[in-house]
């Protein structure tokens, strides 16, 4: 699903409950997203248009999550993209993993989605234009 | 301060209901000389002290203290548990107890090892949970249909002015999600009781993977002692068999030597002992030389480290004997791989050559399979190398021995997925060969395996061999040599596989060749 106009966010996220429940939460925030359903269609998102941020899930089909951060950060144009990680693998080794790979922030589900939107804000530094009430 | 044998005389013949002239009559004494005895006045020993114990129908270490000495120190253990810190009680208190109430102090010993028991077969069963492929796949499962149901829920109340045909759509997707989540949860339940059932018949070999699991496959205290015993007797790297065979000798001299751990009891004839008398020379060729030299190390660290391997394997979560000398086993190997290959050095070798396992065998003078077993262990916190899961079959292909990796969904024990390079290798023994795969949770690892003859063939005796595989995350796999010219980047040119055929969810695999278990799944 795309707003109109280039995107803000980049959702990557396979589960299609978890991802229409992002879309509107982001989208009602005021922000433009895109979203895919694969590691390799987002690597692809990525490199044809910039987003200011991708909301990014661990456990994806053709090329996982960490593979996704990987590429994002070897890229010069993208190094410096935030990456927000969205998962359920709550491991202690894999918040690491993405820690040295190089995620800007990790939030385990299940999740409020404050905690999203907030996560989301500071990261591109553009406050929302609605928050959901805690 | 043991209670005196005098007291513990008078105290059970007071249990016994017996008077003082009763009992000294049934031993042939005065009343006046038992008096005497129990007031501590007199000393006791001998034949008149077997007498005392079978009239009062004791142990004879009841009477003697050694049992009290015993429980006396388990009380103590038991004392400054953190379960009972809070108690403040001290060693006196365990003193008194085990004087004056007895079978309270015993029945309070066996509450408290109930406990451990209780302790270590929850925290086994939790290592299971983190290790079991299944158990992941439903608590990820579970935890995303959580994340939908909570975050359309907080949408449909934070979102009053939604537009009917979208909250219409939420209501659906919240009642879709709770009914799969339902199925998904009796699933869960169905796990647990087998996972229960089978707890009960839990392996020794099992507790010590838990051991080791829980432990990261790292043991800071067998490094150090590694580095002191190389240090202590000058050792090379790599030490020459020579070398070794000297310092054992030694070491079997010196009759200062104390308590030193049998390791090698069970295993096969030929291995640990030493080359001379290790095998039927008229018959059978001897051990390669880097399995000599790893097993005369082994005898090494049994006389110098028995204590520290017995203390490492006094753990809770090794709850019989036979898992304790299995575990005394792996650490004593543990420690011999790490004199044979010290921490930092193979470090930093290990890096330099990009992983190349046959290159550090060839470097340190060890095995494919001793290289490999050392670099699954290479993960102090401060300096770490690629974590490695390992894994080991036998001709058959049934599994003979794993490390596992965070991540990397394997079988506990019996075959693997028949796809895995482990069992292609064992048709090209002495050649790596090395896969890339994905699994249907989109995780992507580096297979890479090599088969080994650790007995050639000769006319009386077939070869024998093993297949050694070690597996990294995709992600580090461009730090090994096994990389080069595999595109990485390319999914759909891995080979699909599952943990196992009776846990992989791939229904329509043309490879399966059990039901799998995962089937309400879906």
């Amino acid at each position: 699903m795309m707003a109109s106009g280039s995107p803000d966010i980049l959702i990557v996220e396979d589960e299609p409950a978890i991802l229409t429940s992002l879309e509107f939460i982001l989208q009602h925030a005021g922000w433009k997203t895109h979203s895919v359903t694969d590691g390799e269609a987002a690597i692809k998102s990525v490199q044809a248009g910039q987003p200011k941020i991708v909301v990014l899930d661990l456990m994806l089909p053709r090329r996982n999550g960490f593979e996704v951060l990987k590429v994002i950060r070897r890229q010069p144009a993208t190094k410096e993209l935030p990456v927000l990680i969205l998962t359920a693998k709550g491991q202690q080794q894999d918040k690491q993993t993405a820690r040295e790979l190089g995620a800007s922030d990790f939030i385990t589900k299940p999740y409020a989605n404050t905690d999203v939107v907030e996560a989301v804000a500071n990261l591109i530094g553009q406050p929302p234009k609605a928050v959901p009430a805690p | 301060m043991r209670a005196p044998i005098g007291l513990r005389i008078r105290n059970y013949r007071k249990i016994k209901g017996l008077s003082q002239a009763s009992l000294a009559k049934s031993i042939s004494i005065s009343p006046s000389y038992l008096n005497l005895i129990e007031a501590n006045k007199r000393d006791v020993g001998g034949k008149l002290l077997h007498l005392l114990a079978q009239e009062l129908d004791v142990d004879l270490h009841d009477l003697t203290g050694e049992s009290e000495t015993r429980l006396i120190n388990e009380l103590r253990e038991a004392f400054a548990d953190p379960l009972l810190a809070a108690q403040n009680l001290s060693h006196e208190d365990a003193h008194l107890m085990v004087a004056q109430l007895p079978r309270m102090a015993r029945a309070l010993h066996t509450c408290y090892r109930g406990y451990l028991d209780a302790s270590a077969s929850a925290s086994a069963l939790a290592n299971r949970l983190n290790a079991d492929p299944l158990f992941s796949q439903l608590l990820h499962q579970m935890l995303s249909q959580i994340t939908a149901i909570r975050s359309t829920a907080e949408i449909l109340r934070d979102v009053p002015d939604m537009e009917q045909d979208l909250r219409t759509n939420f209501d659906n997707s919240v009642f879709e999600q709770s009914r799969s989540l339902t199925d998904v949860a009796h699933s869960l339940i169905a796990q647990f009781d087998k996972e229960v059932k089978q707890h009960h018949s839990s392996s020794p070999l099992r507790e010590v993977n838990d051991l080791i699991i829980g432990e990261n496959n790292y043991f800071p205290r067998l490094e150090s002692a590694a580095t002191k015993l190389r240090m202590e007797y000058g050792l090379k790297t790599p030490p020459t068999e020579d070398r070794l065979q000297h310092l054992l000798s030694d070491l079997q001299q010196n009759t200062d030597m104390k308590d030193p751990v049998a390791p090698f009891q069970n295993e096969q004839p030929g291995r640990g002992d030493t080359p001379e008398n290790s095998y039927d020379k008229q018959n059978e060729l001897p051990p390669a030389q880097a399995t000599r030299r790893f097993q005369l190390t082994r005898k090494i660290v049994a006389l110098k480290c028995g204590t520290i391997l017995r203390e490492m394997t006094n753990d809770p979560r090794l709850t019989s004997a036979e898992a304790k000398e299995i575990a005394i086993r792996a650490l004593n190997s543990y420690c011999a791989g790490a004199i044979l290959f010290p921490y930092h050095e193979f470090l930093k070798d290990a890096q330099r050559s990009m992983y190349d396992v046959d290159f550090l065998a060839q470097l340190y003078g060890g095995s494919f399979e001793q290289i490999a077993h050392r670099l699954v262990t290479l993960r102090a916190p401060d300096a770490h190398g690629i974590p490695f899961g390992f894994l080991r079959t036998d001709p058959s292909g049934f599994l003979t021995k794993q490390f596992p990796l965070p991540g990397l969904l394997m079988p506990n024990a019996g075959h693997a997925c028949p796809l895995w390079v482990i069992y292609r290798s064992a048709q090209s023994p002495n050649q790596v060969m090395r896969q890339i795969v994905s699994f249907t949770d989109g995780s992507r690892y580096l297979f890479i395996a090599k088969t080994s003859i650790k007995r050639v063939e000769t006319f009386n005796n077939t070869s024998v061999f093993s297949t050694v595989m070690l597996a990294c995350n995709l992600m580090q796999a461009d730090q090994t040599t096994y990389a080069n010219s595999l595109r990485l980047d390319r999914p759909e040119h891995d080979t699909p596989v599952g943990p196992a055929c009776n846990l992989c969810v791939r229904q329509q695999c043309a490879h399966r060749n059990t039901p799998t278990a995962a089937t309400q799944l879906n």
